[in-house]
């Protein structure tokens, strides 16, 4: 369990990181930063091995500290807490995957959109996986599954659509294939089975999924920077017109603003904007990696072994030093507030 | 009864050919619109339960039971999952779920879009 601890104290403080980046430069940056911000918290809210990079000794100490959670495990008897989470995991990703099964099976009786159009279209976008446009009675907005061989699901009356508005929707559509969105909407699920306890991952989840739609808006902006309100548009009655989803909250209206606003003040990033993204992921990937090695020094000392075989029993190498390393980690480890968390 | 477009695309199929083959069926909607034989053989499953057509062994022989006038009749634009909407394939934002917008919110929308034109 400490190991999923350890991932659970440096995902969440990775999804504080880009909360607050995101917060503060949603407007400013090119809108392609954010998914991999929240890809880059969610890898490592999956990853239970620590990468072994060199860590300045003062860095350390600045890295949490585990909470309470270990003391729990080691104090013997039946991990309750392991079988708790272990249980939730499961019903979540069974729950998840049986939707998904079903959706899928769905989309096989699609059928081929046989237009011409659609046909120049996903040519022109010279992708090197091979994309076929279907038309499905089932869903009411279209829709790109499929990694290997992407589909591009149409709803049945997309003949209705102008050529134009096609061509957009289709554009957002090609960009979700070429950014890879279908197998990052995959890892990101995986991040919440595992981590359905923690409200941070929840909440990463909710904003990834709106800032994935933002950067396909963006790259459709790049090539149409004239038809942004057509675009808006075009989305607008999208919504207008889709299902009913499974369970009923308000992300609704606050998210289609959002992504209105975002696309009609949409505007070129010059390099400079494309600079500080990159200065910002890597600071991302910098956090991922020490808090990684961090985590066998915070392993250290006071782990008792459990009476049970423990699943999740960290596959971390604890160092024969560990003793000399916890020096930078008073053993008297109170349970740390999560660092730059966002006073709410 | 109701018969959706992937449904009509197997009793085409039995119309233009009468008394088909399950395996057969699965061959010609391979090579038309990219079936798999399991997709084939769920479509006509679902045929068969809507009582559209009949299918004897050996050889699961499937014979239309409506006429290709009936069927247009029968021919539906409904969705067939609205509760889905197509979200389902999002995984996780199914499940956090997402409300329609009302009237009043996609007129608010509307004008946000004029506005920063």
């Amino acid at each position: 369990m400490s190991s999923l601890w350890h991932m659970t104290v440096s995902g969440t403080v990775l999804i504080a990181a880009a909360a607050c980046v995101r917060s503060l430069f949603l407007d400013r940056l090119g809108k392609a930063l954010f998914p991999a911000l929240w890809l880059v918290a969610a890898v490592r809210l999956l990853t239970p091995v620590s990468v072994p990079v060199p860590v300045p000794a003062g860095a350390m100490a600045l890295l949490p500290a585990a909470g309470p959670a270990r003391e729990a495990e080691s104090a013997g008897g039946f991990p309750w807490l392991t079988a708790l989470w272990l249980a939730g995991a499961l019903i979540l990703a069974g729950a998840m995957l049986l939707r998904h099964v079903r959706a899928l099976r769905q989309y096989a009786q699609s059928l081929p959109a046989e237009d011409a159009r659609l046909a120049a279209l996903t040519a022109a976008a010279g992708l090197h996986r091979p994309v076929s446009v279907r038309v499905c009675q089932t869903v009411s907005t279209p829709l790109t599954y499929g990694f290997l061989r992407p589909v591009i699901l149409l709803p049945k009356d997309w003949e209705s659509c102008g050529p134009r508005e096609l061509e957009l929707v289709l554009d957002h559509e090609l960009a979700h294939i070429r950014r890879l969105d279908v197998p990052a909407k995959y890892i990101l699920a995986a991040a919440a089975c595992v981590h359905w306890f923690n409200p941070f991952v929840w909440a990463m989840c909710a904003l990834a999924e709106r800032d994935i739609e933002l950067a396909c808006d963006e790259a459709v902006l790049r090539r149409a920077e004239d038809d942004r309100a057509a675009y808006a548009m075009a989305l607008i009655a999208l919504e207008e017109r889709r299902g009913r989803d499974m369970l009923l909250s308000g992300f609704g209206l606050r998210a289609v603003r959002e992504r209105v606003t975002e696309i009609m003040q949409y505007r070129r990033r010059g390099l400079r904007g494309s600079l500080a993204g990159a200065a910002i992921l890597l600071c991302s990937l910098t956090v991922f990696a020490t808090a990684a090695a961090a985590s066998p020094a915070i392993q250290g000392p006071n782990v008792t072994p459990t009476p049970y075989p423990n699943l999740f029993a960290s596959e971390e190498v604890i160092p024969t030093e560990a003793p000399n390393q916890a020096d930078f980690m008073p053993a008297s480890s109170t349970p740390d507030p999560i660092p730059w968390e966002p006073a709410s | 009864m109701k018969l959706y477009d992937s449904e009509l695309k197997v009793m085409e199929v039995l119309w233009d050919r009468g008394e088909t083959s399950a395996r057969t069926i699965a061959q010609v909607l391979a090579e038309q619109v990219g079936w798999s034989k399991t997709t084939t053989y769920t479509v006509i499953k679902k045929c068969l339960d809507k009582k559209a057509l009949a299918r004897t062994e050996p050889g699961f022989l499937c014979r239309p039971l409506i006429s290709r006038q009936q069927a247009q009749a029968f021919a539906t634009d409904e969705l067939v999952d609205k509760l889905y909407g197509g979200a389902a394939d999002r995984l996780v934002a199914s499940l956090l779920g997402r409300r329609r917008l009302t009237e009043t919110e996609v007129a608010e929308l509307k004008k946000l879009v004029e506005e920063l034109k």
